[in-house]
């Protein structure tokens, strides 16, 4: 099987650098900032695949470089070193198996609105939260290149409908609506133009547990019916094993150990995830 | 591995090391060695704590094996190390050919007993009001109460878990079927009729590795046993 997605030697560092930065930090070093210049090493030399169809988590405590790593996928960051390749991506790029991060920002911007949704923690990142819900919908299939009124209209009430969104609400603005509503706002967006790969950054994070639970239950249905290739990225090893089959465990920027999620919880290897698999409440 | 040969295990062990307690090393189990023909069924033995479920765990890769190796015959004849195997065949395999069958339920939360049942099937394919029509009639058979169908099995008690439990992964048989204590808490009816499903799947040719306690009624379905020894005291 060939993977959808395959990301080698992925790498962020804020700040200049000074040579000598990847030699002094790392996960074994405990630490992503270089004690000589002072440049955070956000993530490095992150490499994986993703298949069609697939669900693979992220874990990791705040600053190991998880939301990172799903920022420079999106394009929302520029990449101090890697590589990224989208199967579905390379006809609309015009170039087979080409690097993305090569790529101009036009050809990016494209690859993104055509083949990508993303869901963030921050409802104020993935939503323009005085327009309309109907309207935040609107805009992405505009981008993606739709021009039929009614039929975006029809498109939107669909999503909505699919993330139990009352219909009535659609003309209202996000704003107006509680945490979950928004999240399901957002993923509607996400979803709107069948992207091949979807990206959820902490989606429950900050809900009430029963709103996280729906939240959840919607992400699974959604899952079964639509089979995205999804990544998820989360320090909640309850959402882990709820949505994924196999997680990448990150710390300090970097992948520490990867496997089958149930193994992950049963069988944790890195000391690291031993202790994040024993903090469970 | 001789094309009879299903599942061949060959010196297999299993540590774990605790870093939370400076590293500390446990034994799961050592040298354990055992073949098994397609269709047959083994039992695997030994006093508690031997390791029994722990040598189940590494042939579905819950649990990462240290040494050793599990050769597995697949259904289109590749002959596959489940021990070093990628993450993504390991998955494969499992969707598709081999089932777990655990003595407890982590059943999936909100999701009601029938539909627990039934996802197998929908995941491969069949329509779901079909899938739906063959749990409920699986569930029936195992004696489940009708009126517990459409609820959540997390308020169910252990019996009727452990019963939900057995119908998901019986619903579409597996070729390989791991099987722990799967009757621990049941009654005697209701142990019979899972003997009785167990013995029509080994009949259509599913393989079977079961650990089960001494007395179960299961014993009559095995053709082998493989006895792990009890463990030297550890300082």
């Amino acid at each position: 099987m060939t993977p959808l997605l395959a990301v080698r030697g992925l790498t962020k560092r804020f700040g200049a650098g000074c040579g000598e930065c990847l030699d002094r930090t790392s996960a074994l070093r405990e630490t992503n900032r270089c004690p000589r210049c002072g440049a955070i090493l956000a993530c490095r030399e992150v490499s994986f695949d993703l298949y069609p169809g697939e669900v693979l988590g992220i874990v990791g405590e705040s600053g190991s470089g998880k939301s990172t790593v799903v920022r420079l996928l999106h394009f929302d960051l520029e990449p101090t070193a890697g590589e990224y390749r989208l199967a579905v991506a390379d006809a609309a790029a015009g170039g087979g198996g080409r690097n993305l991060f090569a790529l101009s920002p036009f050809q990016r911007r494209r690859i993104r609105n055509e083949h990508m949704g993303i869901v963030y923690q921050n409802p104020r990142l993935g939503l323009r939260l005085k327009v309309s819900a109907g309207g935040n919908i609107a805009e992405r299939l505009l981008m993606a290149g739709w021009r039929h009124v009614g039929r975006i209209r029809e498109r939107a009430s669909e999503l909505l409908r699919q993330t139990e969104v009352p219909l009535a609400r659609m003309d209202e603005p996000p704003r107006n609506f509680s945490g979950g509503m928004q999240q399901r706002v957002q993923i509607a967006k996400a979803l709107s133009t069948r992207p091949a790969l979807l990206l959820l950054d902490e989606v429950t994070t900050g809900l009430d547990v029963s709103v996280q639970a729906k939240v959840l239950d919607l992400l699974r249905s959604l899952q079964r019916e639509l089979g995205i290739a999804t990544l998820v990225v989360s320090h909640d090893l309850g959402v882990i094993r709820l949505l994924t089959s196999r997680t990448i465990v990150m710390r300090h920027g970097e992948i520490i150990e990867q496997g089958l999620s149930d193994q992950i919880l049963e069988d944790p290897q890195h000391p690291y995830t031993q202790l994040l698999v024993n903090s469970v409440l | 591995m001789s094309p009879h040969i299903l599942l061949r295990v060959e010196d297999l062990a299993k540590r774990f090391v605790c870093h939370m307690q400076g590293g500390k090393e446990i034994l799961g189990f050592e040298g354990v060695s055992f073949r098994l023909p397609a269709g047959a069924a083994l039992a695997l033995t030994g006093p508690s704590g031997a390791g029994k479920s722990s040598v189940l765990k590494c042939i579905y890769r819950s649990y990462l094996p240290g040494r050793g190796s599990i050769r597995y015959r697949t259904a289109d004849g590749g002959d596959i190390d489940l021990a070093r195997a990628s993450e993504t065949e390991v998955l494969r395999i499992r969707s598709r050919e081999m089932g777990y069958v655990t003595q407890f339920l982590h059943a999936l939360p909100r999701v009601p007993a029938v539909d627990v049942v039934a996802e197998p099937l929908t995941a491969a394919g069949t329509p779901p009001a079909e899938a739906r029509l063959r749990a409920q009639a699986l569930l029936e058979r195992l004696g489940i109460d009708r009126a517990l169908w459409d609820a959540y099995p997390a308020t169910f008690s252990g019996g009727e878990k452990q019963r939900v439990n057995f119908a998901r992964a019986v619903i579409r048989p597996p070729r390989l079927l791991l099987l722990d204590e799967p009757t621990a808490s049941l009654d005697p009816r209701a142990m019979e009729v899972v003997v009785a499903v167990l013995s029509e799947m080994k009949a259509r040719g599913t393989t079977m590795v079961a650990v089960f306690h001494e007395g179960s009624p299961l014993a009559s379905l095995m053709d082998d046993g493989c006895a792990l020894p009890a463990k030297e005291p550890q300082r």
